[in-house]
Formats: C-alpha cells, sequence, structure tokens
C-alpha cells in the first residue's frame, strides 16, 4: 500500500515537472537561438562489413523520368561462405539501408556422392537502417565430387527488394 | 550404442548452448552425410529454430519440417537404409531421433507448445512413431533388436508416454 502511495507519488511529481518545464516562457533570445541552430554533419560510415571480394554494387536504378534513386536507401544482400572442418557453412545476411520489415528465403541444394540434400528456410525478418542482420546459418558437409547451389530471396510488402545466388 | 549416446550429450550440450547461439542467427541448420547414397529434406519456416541432420552409412532418408518459433530436431542415422521424418510446428518444441542398424523408420510430430520427443532404435527392422499435439507433452521411445513397433499418441497437456523394447519381433 505505502509503496503504491509513493510510486503514484513519484509519478505525480515526474508529471508536474515536465508540464513546468514545457510551460516555462522561453525568452526571444533564446527562441532565436533554437531556429538559428543547424544539426552538425553527421560522418557516413560503411553500417556492414566490407563486401567480399568479387562482389559489386549494382548502379543506381533509374526511376521512369530518368531521376537516380539513392543508392544508400535501399536494401542489399549477401551469402556469406566460410569453410569448416568438412564443408562450408552458409549465413545470409541482410543489409538495410533503410528501415525494412520483410521476409527472407534461402534455398539450398546439394548433390554428390554423399547424397543430396534440399534445404528451404524462411521467416519474417526486420533490420532498422544501416543494420545486417544474419538471417540464419547452414552447416554443410562436402565431399570432394561434392556440389552446391544457394538463392536467397528478400521480399518487403511481396515485392523482391534482393536476390543472391552461390554455386560452388 | 556410444554414438546415441554421444547424440543424447550433444544434444544436452546445444539445448544448453541454444539459447546463447539463438541471439546471432535466427534459423540453424547443420547436415552432415558421410557415406553414399543419403538424401535429406529440411524446410524451415519462422524464427529461431534449429535442425541438425547427421547421416553416416548408407543410403539414409531424413525429411524434417518446422514452421513457429524456436523449435529444435535432430536427426542422426547411422548404419544402412534407415528413415526418419520430423514435423514441429508451434512453439519450444524439441524432437530428437537416433537410428543404427537396418530398415528402421521413425517419424515424429509436434503440434503446440513444449513438447519433447525422443526416438532411439538400434537393431533392424524397427519402425516408431510419436504424433503430440497440445502442451508440455513428452514421449520416448528405446527399441532394441530386431523387428519392434511402437506408437505414441498424445493429444493435450501434460502427457507422459515412454516405451523400451528389446528382443525379436
Amino acid at each position: 500500500m505505502t509503496r503504491k502511495l509513493i510510486a503514484s507519488t513519484f509519478a505525480i511529481a515526474i508529471c508536474a515537472a515536465v508540464s513546468a518545464c514545457s510551460a516555462t516562457p522561453k525568452s526571444e533570445a533564446a527562441e532565436a537561438q533554437m531556429l538559428a541552430y543547424t544539426p552538425p554533419p553527421v560522418p557516413f560510415e560503411t553500417p556492414y562489413d566490407a563486401p567480399p571480394p568479387g562482389y559489386h554494387a549494382e548502379p543506381p536504378h533509374a526511376d521512369l523520368d530518368g531521376a537516380s534513386r539513392y543508392t544508400s536507401h535501399r536494401a542489399d544482400c549477401d551469402i556469406r561462405v566460410s569453410r569448416t572442418g568438412n564443408g562450408v557453412a552458409i549465413t545470409p545476411v541482410a543489409m538495410a539501408g533503410r528501415s525494412i520489415d520483410g521476409e527472407y528465403d534461402l534455398v539450398l541444394t546439394k548433390d554428390g556422392a554423399s547424397g543430396s540434400s534440399d534445404m528451404t528456410q524462411g521467416g519474417p525478418f526486420s533490420a532498422r537502417a544501416g543494420e545486417t542482420v544474419k538471417l540464419g546459418q547452414t552447416e554443410l558437409s562436402l565431399g570432394r565430387r561434392d556440389h552446391y547451389r544457394v538463392v536467397l530471396t528478400l521480399s518487403d510488402g511481396g515485392h523482391e527488394i534482393c536476390r543472391r545466388e552461390v554455386r560452388s | 550404442m556410444k554414438r546415441l549416446l554421444s547424440a543424447a550429450l550433444a544434444l544436452a550440450i546445444l539445448a544448453g548452448a541454444g539459447s546463447a547461439e539463438a541471439q546471432s542467427y535466427r534459423n540453424r541448420v547443420k547436415i552432415d552425410q558421410h557415406g553414399y547414397g543419403h538424401g535429406t529434406a529440411l524446410n524451415q519456416r519462422g524464427d529461431r529454430n534449429g535442425a541438425v541432420v547427421t547421416q553416416e552409412g548408407y543410403g539414409h532418408y531424413s525429411k524434417g519440417t518446422q514452421d513457429g518459433y524456436n523449435n529444435f530436431l535432430r536427426m542422426d542415422q547411422y548404419g544402412t537404409r534407415n528413415s526418419v521424418t520430423t514435423g514441429q510446428r508451434g512453439e519450444n518444441n524439441l524432437a530428437v531421433t537416433g537410428q543404427e542398424g537396418t530398415y528402421l523408420t521413425a517419424d515424429t510430430r509436434q503440434d503446440g507448445l513444449n513438447n519433447t520427443s525422443g526416438i532411439a532404435q538400434i537393431g533392424s527392422g524397427h519402425v516408431a512413431s510419436a504424433d503430440q499435439s497440445g502442451r508440455n507433452n513428452a514421449s520416448g521411445i528405446i527399441q532394441v533388436g530386431k523387428g519392434q513397433e511402437a506408437h505414441i499418441v498424445q493429444h493435450g497437456d501434460n502427457n507422459i508416454s515412454v516405451v523400451v523394447q528389446s528382443g525379436w519381433d
């Protein structure tokens, strides 16, 4: 009972302080200073890891009216492949130039003497602007004559926004 | 036998480590195939699901489907021409199957929340199935020898079933 009373009192005190602050009249000079304020430029930094060797970014898309779309606002994706003790580890990655609430699909097929593997993986993902999201991970054993193919697709609102394919 | 025990141990370790890995990756799959002539099909939909498939020997087949959140399945097969199918839908379900021998067949279906299933078969010609739907169900089947058959069906909440069989037919 006492705790509730203290908590509610504390909340009321905060509310009162906030409303008091917002109600405080500002001087004309202070208002002019606020209006004249311009934020300092934010240095651009690559928001995700450097692309793998051999990767070339697509040129900016031209809209119908001929204007270029700002490339840093689009989403990108990648399939990262690293060697493991007896095969490869495959990590699909989404790199968001803008906030995305989308879906991903990863299709993997492997064929060879050891047999065949078919794997599909997918689901929703969300990423904020500038964020890199690892969508999943697949480890695959590979024999000497085994081959694999991986296709990653990202979609947002039913529209495909990125597609990558890797094969051995 | 040792392999199955190590698989069970690995499962326990994975289950413990799963929470840490899940923060880095969403759906995870590991497929290990050694020998020749195996087939694997896996389908994962949702988030934070995990699947591990190990096949050694000749001519095994495994199929796993997961739809939901934080489900985990493991299918280990050693020997010749074994087959395992696991389907999970819902959340926090766990299914583990380990088989060593020839012509062993196992099928697990889980639908719901917090269901756990384990099937271990050693020998030849065994058939096992577990079908669970609801919440907090647990089932276990262990078959050793030749030609055993066990089927578990549990619907509802908080059911537990255990079957242990050994011998011939």
